[in-house]
Formats: C-alpha cells, sequence, structure tokens
C-alpha cells in the first residue's frame, strides 16, 4: 500500500480501501496459484479481474502493469524477507515466474477481446456493404 | 557480526628463544600481543607474567566495566604483575613488556598499548596504524624535535619510552573502533613491521585469504625479510559485504548468458523458430539471427545494465511489425513461447553447473520475459481500443436517431480515424483522401476511403444494450445523438482536415481530436463518455511534468488546429459555427474530466503536503514560544547583571 502510488498510477486514483481489495484479492489469488498450479483457475480469475476492472474504466495495458508490479513487488518482499534463505529464493523465483504466467494470459485474453470484436467489426462491416 | 580471527608467533632467525606472547581469548573477545625485553631470560617471563596476569583480571571483570575501562585497568594489572616480579628477583630487574591488545564487543573494539607493538587497521584497502609508539625517537618526532624522515635512521629507535613492568602503573592508550563489512584488523610485534615492508603487509593483509593463512604468511614475510626479531601476528576479519545479486546478474550472469548464445539458438530452432509464420520467407540462418540472435542480444544487454529497455524495444518492434503485416496473435505467442522455453532450459542448464549464478540468472530471464510480456501488452491494448473505438461509431451510427424532425440518411459512414481496425492511419493517407465536398450528397456522404455501412433496419436494439462491449456500462451513453447530421458532418471535415495538419508523430494530439470528434455530437452533456475518453487519453502517466504536460499541450494544441479547421471547410456559416460550438464543448468537457484525473492522481501527494504544512506549522509556533521564552530568560539576565541599574531592579542574585 505504501508503494502503490509508485506501482501504478491506476491504483494511485483509487482510495485506499478500493486499492486494498484490489491488491488483496490478486495476492490472494497469487497464493492459490501457487499452492494449485491451476492455469484454468488462474485464467478465469483473471478473466474476471479485467473485466471488473474495465467496467471501472480501467484499460486493459493498466490492468496488466498493475497486476505485474504486484506480483515484482511481492517477489521484491520475499527476496528482502528471504534473503539468504533457500525458501525465500525459491518463492521469488516462483512469484516471478507467476508474475510472467499471469502476462502471458491477461496478453491472450486481451487478444481473444481482440479477435472477438474483430469478427463483429468484419460482420458489421459486411452486413452495411451488402 | 560474525568475526574470523587467528593467531600465530615465530621465534624469528636470530634470537634461540621467544620472548613475545599472546592472547586468542575468543570467549572473552581478548586478544593481546606481548613483546617482552631483559636479559637472562627475563623478556619472555615478563611477556608470560603480563599476559597471565592480564587474562585473568579479564575473565574476573568482563561484564562489570565498559570495555575502554577494563581493558586500561587489565594491561595496568599486567604491568604491576611485571613490575613484582621483578621485584623480587634480582636478575629480572629491568624486565619489561610492551603491549597492544583489542577487545571485541560486538562490532566496537577497544584497542591499549604501551611500547611499540602495533595495531592496523585495513580498510576498503587503505592500512591506518591505529597505535603510535612509544619510543623516545617518536616522542620526538611528537614535539616537533625530530623530522619524521630522521627517526628511521636515529641511533634509539627502539628505546621505549613506556613499557609494562617499569613502573607499577603503566600509561596506557586507548582508542576505540567501530568494525564495518570487510574490515581486518591486525595487532603485531615489532618483530613484523622491523623486517617486513609495510607495503606488503598491506598487500598480505588484504589478500582475501582466511585471516590463519594471512597471520602465517605475515610471519613469513618478517622471516623473508631477515627474521631478526622474534615475531607475532593476530588478524582480525570482519564478514565482507556481500556481493549484491544485482552485481553477480551484472557481471557473472550477463556473461554466462552471452556464452550460450550457441545454445540458445539451437533450442530455438528445435522449438520451431525457423518455422513460425512470422519469419516465412527467410532462410534458417537468417530467421535465427534475425529474431533468436537478436532477443538473445536484448537480454544480454538488459541483464548488463540491470533495465528491461531492450528486451521491451525487441518485442515491441516485432509485435508491432508483425501486426502491420496483418499477422495473427497465434503465430506471435508461438514465437514468445519458443523464446522463453529456450531462454529457461539455458538458464535450467546453468543452474545444474552453478546453482547460485543460475538461480540468479533464472529470476532476471523471468523478469525480461515479463517485460516482453509488458510490451505486447501495451500494444495489444492500443489495438483493442481502436477497433472499440470503430465499434462504438459504428454502433453508434446504426441506432436510429431520436430526434425524428432530422432527415435520417440512409448510408452513414464510418470514421475516417481508424478505417482499419489493424492499423491506424497515417497523416499521409488521411492527406491523400480525396478533397472535402461543400455540399453533403442526398444518400451519401463524401469521402473515397470512408466505408458505407446500411444501418440494420430490423434490430431495434442499440449499441448500448448489447453485452459484447463490457469495457462501458449500459447505463452510460456514450456519445450523443443530439446534434443534426450536417453539424456532426462539419465537425467530421474539421476534424480530418485538423488531423492531415499534425505531424505524423503527434500522437498525444491525433488521439485528443478523435476523442473530440467523438464526444461532439453530444449536446446533452454526458459527461461520463467524457471521463472515458479522458482515462483513455490519460492511460498509465506519471503525475510529472514528463507525464502530463505534453498532454495538456495536445489538449491546447487541439483547441488552436480545431479553431483554425473549422473556418476551412465549406459549410453554410450557421452550421460551421454550430459546429465550432459543439467542438468546443468537447473540449471543455474533455479538460475538465482530464483535470479531474489528474487531481485524482495528485490526491495522494496533496494529502501529505496539507500533513507536512500542518506539521510546519506546529513547528513555527513552537518555535515561536521558544523564542519568545528565550527573549524572556535574556532580559531577567540583563536586569540581574546591568550593574547600572538601580538595586530594586536588579536581580534577587545580587542580594
Amino acid at each position: 500500500m505504501d508503494l502503490r502510488a509508485t506501482l501504478d498510477p491506476s491504483l494511485a486514483r483509487l482510495d485506499e480501501t478500493s486499492a486494498q481489495t484490489q491488491i488483496s484479492a490478486v495476492l490472494e489469488h497469487l497464493g492459490n496459484f501457487i499452492a494449485t498450479g491451476d492455469l484454468g483457475l488462474h485464467r478465469a480469475f483473471l478473466h474476471t479481474f479485467l473485466a471488473m476492472r474495465a467496467a471501472e474504466a480501467q484499460s486493459p495495458a493498466a490492468v496488466l502493469t498493475m497486476l505485474v508490479a504486484i506480483g515484482d513487488t511481492a517477489a521484491q518482499v520475499a527476496q528482502l524477507d528471504g534473503t539468504g534463505t533457500t525458501e525465500g529464493a525459491e518463492l521469488t523465483l516462483l512469484l516471478t515466474r507467476v508474475t510472467g504466467s499471469t502476462a502471458r494470459v491477461v496478453n491472450d485474453l486481451i487478444a481473444e477481446e481482440h479477435a472477438q470484436r474483430y469478427r463483429e467489426w468484419v460482420e458489421l462491416k459486411e452486413r452495411g456493404g451488402s | 557480526m560474525k568475526i574470523r580471527i587467528a593467531g600465530d608467533t615465530n621465534v624469528g632467525k636470530v634470537r634461540e628463544n621467544n620472548e613475545d606472547s599472546l592472547i586468542v581469548d575468543i570467549e572473552r573477545g581478548l586478544y593481546v600481543v606481548l613483546d617482552g625485553m631483559g636479559g637472562a631470560n627475563a623478556g619472555d617471563i615478563a611477556s608470560q607474567t603480563a599476559r597471565d596476569a592480564i587474562l585473568q583480571y579479564v575473565a574476573h571483570r568482563r561484564g562489570q566495566m565498559e570495555p575502554k575501562a577494563l581493558l586500561t585497568a587489565a594491561i595496568q594489572s599486567g604491568s604491576a604483575a611485571v613490575f613484582g616480579a621483578a621485584q623480587a628477583v634480582r636478575e629480572r630487574h629491568g624486565m619489561g613488556t610492551t603491549c597492544v591488545g583489542m577487545l571485541v564487543d560486538g562490532e566496537k573494539v577497544t584497542v591499549g598499548h604501551v611500547g611499540d607493538s602495533r595495531a592496523y587497521l585495513l580498510r576498503e584497502g587503505r592500512l591506518l596504524q591505529l597505535t603510535k609508539d612509544h619510543t623516545i625517537v617518536e616522542e620526538l618526532v611528537g614535539r616537533g624535535l625530530l623530522a619524521p624522515e630522521d627517526a628511521e635512521r636515529h641511533p634509539y629507535k627502539n628505546v621505549l619510552s613506556r613499557n609494562l613492568g617499569a613502573r607499577p602503573e603503566a600509561r596506557v592508550d586507548i582508542t576505540e573502533v567501530v568494525l564495518e563489512p570487510g574490515d581486518r584488523m591486525m595487532i603485531c610485534s615489532d618483530g613484523l613491521y622491523g623486517y617486513a615492508q609495510i607495503d606488503a603487509i598491506q598487500y598480505v593483509l588484504g589478500s582475501g585469504d582466511a585471516p590463519a593463512d594471512v597471520a602465517r604468511e605475515l610471519i613469513e614475510l618478517a622471516l623473508r625479510g631477515g627474521g631478526g626479531d622474534n615475531v607475532t601476528v593476530i588478524v582480525l576479519e570482519t564478514p565482507a559485504q556481500p556481493v549484491s545479486s544485482t552485481v553477480v546478474v551484472r557481471t557473472n550472469g550477463a556473461i554466462a548468458w552471452w556464452q550460450r548464445r550457441a545454445r540458445f539458438l539451437q533450442l530455438c530452432k528445435d522449438g520451431g523458430l525457423t518455422r513460425n509464420p512470422i519469419v516465412s520467407g527467410l532462410e534458417s540462418s537468417e530467421a535465427l539471427e534475425l529474431i533468436g540472435l537478436s532477443v538473445c542480444q536484448a537480454i544480454f544487454h538488459d541483464l548488463e545494465k540491470s533495465t528491461g529497455v531492450n528486451v521491451w524495444t525487441f518485442a515491441q518492434n516485432l509485435a508491432a511489425g508483425w501486426f502491420e503485416r496483418d499477422g495473427n496473435w497465434e503465430a506471435l505467442r508461438s514465437m514468445m513461447d519458443i523464446i522463453a522455453n529456450a531462454a529457461r532450459t539455458v538458464v535450467d542448464e546453468l543452474r545444474v553447473l552453478d546453482s547460485q549464478l543460475g538461480f540468479l540468472l533464472d529470476v532476471a530471464v523471468s523478469r525480461a520475459l515479463v517485460v516482453a510480456e509488458l510490451a505486447l501488452g501495451g500494444l495489444l491494448a492500443e489495438r483493442l481500443r481502436a477497433i472499440e473505438a470503430d465499434l462504438i461509431t459504428l454502433h453508434t451510427a446504426n441506432v436510429p436517431r431520436v430526434d425524428l424532425s432530422e432527415p435520417r440518411p440512409r448510408l452513414t459512414p464510418m470514421p475516417r480515424l481508424t478505417p482499419n481496425p489493424r492499423s491506424t492511419p497515417t497523416a499521409e493517407k488521411i492527406a491523400a483522401m480525396p478533397p472535402i465536398t461543400a455540399e453533403p450528397e442526398e444518400e451519401t456522404r463524401p469521402g473515397a476511403e470512408q466505408t458505407m455501412v446500411e444501418p440494420p433496419m430490423s434490430e431495434p436494439s442499440g449499441f448500448i444494450d448489447r453485452p459484447t462491449i463490457p469495457f462501458l456500462r449500459p447505463e452510460r451513453e456514450v456519445s450523443g445523438s443530439h446534434e443534426s447530421d450536417e453539424v456532426m458532418l462539419a465537425v467530421d471535415k474539421t476534424i480530418t482536415v485538423a488531423i492531415a495538419r499534425t505531424a505524423p508523430k503527434a500522437e498525444n494530439l491525433r488521439t485528443v481530436l478523435s476523442a473530440l470528434q467523438q464526444l461532439a455530437g453530444d449536446v446533452a452533456g454526458n459527461f461520463a463518455a467524457a471521463v472515458i475518453a479522458a482515462r483513455d487519453i490519460y492511460g498509465i502517466r506519471t503525475v510529472d511534468d514528463v507525464g502530463i504536460m505534453p498532454l495538456f499541450d495536445a489538449l491546447d494544441h487541439s483547441r488552436i488546429l480545431v479553431a483554425a479547421a473549422v473556418h476551412q471547410i465549406q459549410v453554410p456559416l450557421p452550421i460551421r459555427a454550430r459546429a465550432l460550438r459543439a467542438l468546443s464543448r468537447a473540449h471543455q468537457r474533455l479538460v475538465s474530466a482530464m483535470t479531474g484525473l489528474v487531481l485524482e492522481a495528485c490526491l495522494p501527494t496533496a494529502e501529505k503536503l496539507r500533513e507536512a504544512q500542518h506539521v510546519t506549522t506546529e513547528l513555527r509556533d513552537q518555535v515561536a514560544e521558544a523564542e519568545r521564552r528565550r527573549a524572556d530568560l535574556e532580559r531577567q539576565i540583563a536586569i540581574q547583571t546591568d550593574q547600572s541599574l538601580p538595586w530594586g531592579s536588579r536581580g534577587n542574585t545580587e542580594w
């Protein structure tokens, strides 16, 4: 929370309660993903998260930046807290990789959304041209 | 702080017996070197007597006295013991010993000495002598009676001015050192520095070898220098500051990565990089060099400089080029996966060889891959935004007009700004558009590149009811449909002319103009649409001059451009006036929404500023109060001490 303004301006614009809710939700889910390794559940969460943030008029790029920033901060905290321990090192690596998976899934979701829009655009264009 | 310490002593090459003694008491943190002197084997008895007395004193009083007093008293007790022993046996009269000792208490080291045994500190490569020899010559130098350069040649250079045993009480010089990571301390008898060059001592002390090895090497140094005296050395070492992981990645990590580039390229090839559609038409070697080697270099340079800019640029160029060629996401995703898998395999193989370096490189390379995904995400989001803008306009155009008094045209134009959702039109394309005609045609609007869309007459539901656009709330009206078609056409023309006048790189300005076009048709003042447009433009800016000023410059510039452009379109004067008014209204709304966003972003800082102002006010009040009290006290003092005042006016102290 202390770093939220530097993490991402979209988090800085939120009031403290909302920002905490968003960060907590992401962190809790990252914990679940590390525990279960369930990529389907991960994807479902991110899909919902993207849609909810979009309803709040946050762009997908801003959401992606925010998710990566939260994951990166979590990894840095793990690195600092676990300095010199194997567990700390492994958790740091795990969180970094999870952040990578998150970014990958979010990009896939944005690309799918784009593909859907594009199909709609083509459909409307063809209808208009007929 | 975990300290390593070791000591060693040697009789030398000339003497028959070792008159030096030492204490290495790790439990009590006491380390002492003593150099005895006196005929008939009295030297070794003196140093051993002092050693035993000091050890005993510290053993009984450690923890009861503060280190400075304890070490002083312990050394004095050694002096008393030697003096007593010398007095007891006639042959031992005049025996004595030097003494240099360290009492370690956490990070603090108390150094006490009498005589010419020395203590040194090696910190950050510099060797400092902590003690000053208690010799006649040094005393003369200290008083300015002898030049330092003459001291070495002085016949009395080894004659001590102080030692333990000459008198019951010795004058002990004490100094304190707070240890820092990487420090090395050494105490020694004159058998070391008398027969070894100080530069050589510094070199061995700073070698990085273990203290026991350093102590042994120092003694060998003295022996090689002649070994004319007994040599005793104690070396203390604090652990060096661990090299940060960032430094390791920048140096060893980057090199290790680059050394494995051939393996990386092979893995890329095995993963199917050369068969990916992105590199179709290229020779296998060309494809590997163009993509594989480029990304390998980008990762190397980012590791070397702890940045992500090279990988970011690589990913953005790769994706932008591919999308420009109408490439699909699947091929790009496949390419990125091939690269990521190859990179991870290289790192995994390195971890087997060097787990520590491999781990650090694993984290760094994983972060580089995250950066690549971020770059792709920015482009994807921009493409999504562009096509949504098209869809919004398209859907809006298909909604039947509310104002039925206006004749509804049969065909409605697609927006000019992004005719192809896969690419943003360049200024040249816009400039190449057919000239704007003065009069709108009866059934169609002009513009050769405009796509004509038949409104879906059989589909009564408007865009806002369609659930396929989740980025807007259903209750929000996106853009008004209250301006007449003539006015909207004039607005379109104005924006087209304005955009054609912008530089190709003026992305902010073009985005703002596009937003104005969308907002201009809304007479009712739908602020939600302005906020959404403002949020899109604001993006993920930072609240500083670099982030905000270009945006407001663009807003300002757009106002000027629109005002100029509206006079260049050929429409009736009232329509032109209404178009200008609509655009001006849209501009005001956009600026207002943007200002709101900036204020929101500034809110946390503003709150902190207010808190700081509050604290400052309180501190000022306290300072003012203190000033008042000080003035009052000064006045009272002046009254009490001013002899010219009558008695009755002076303070009570006079009485």
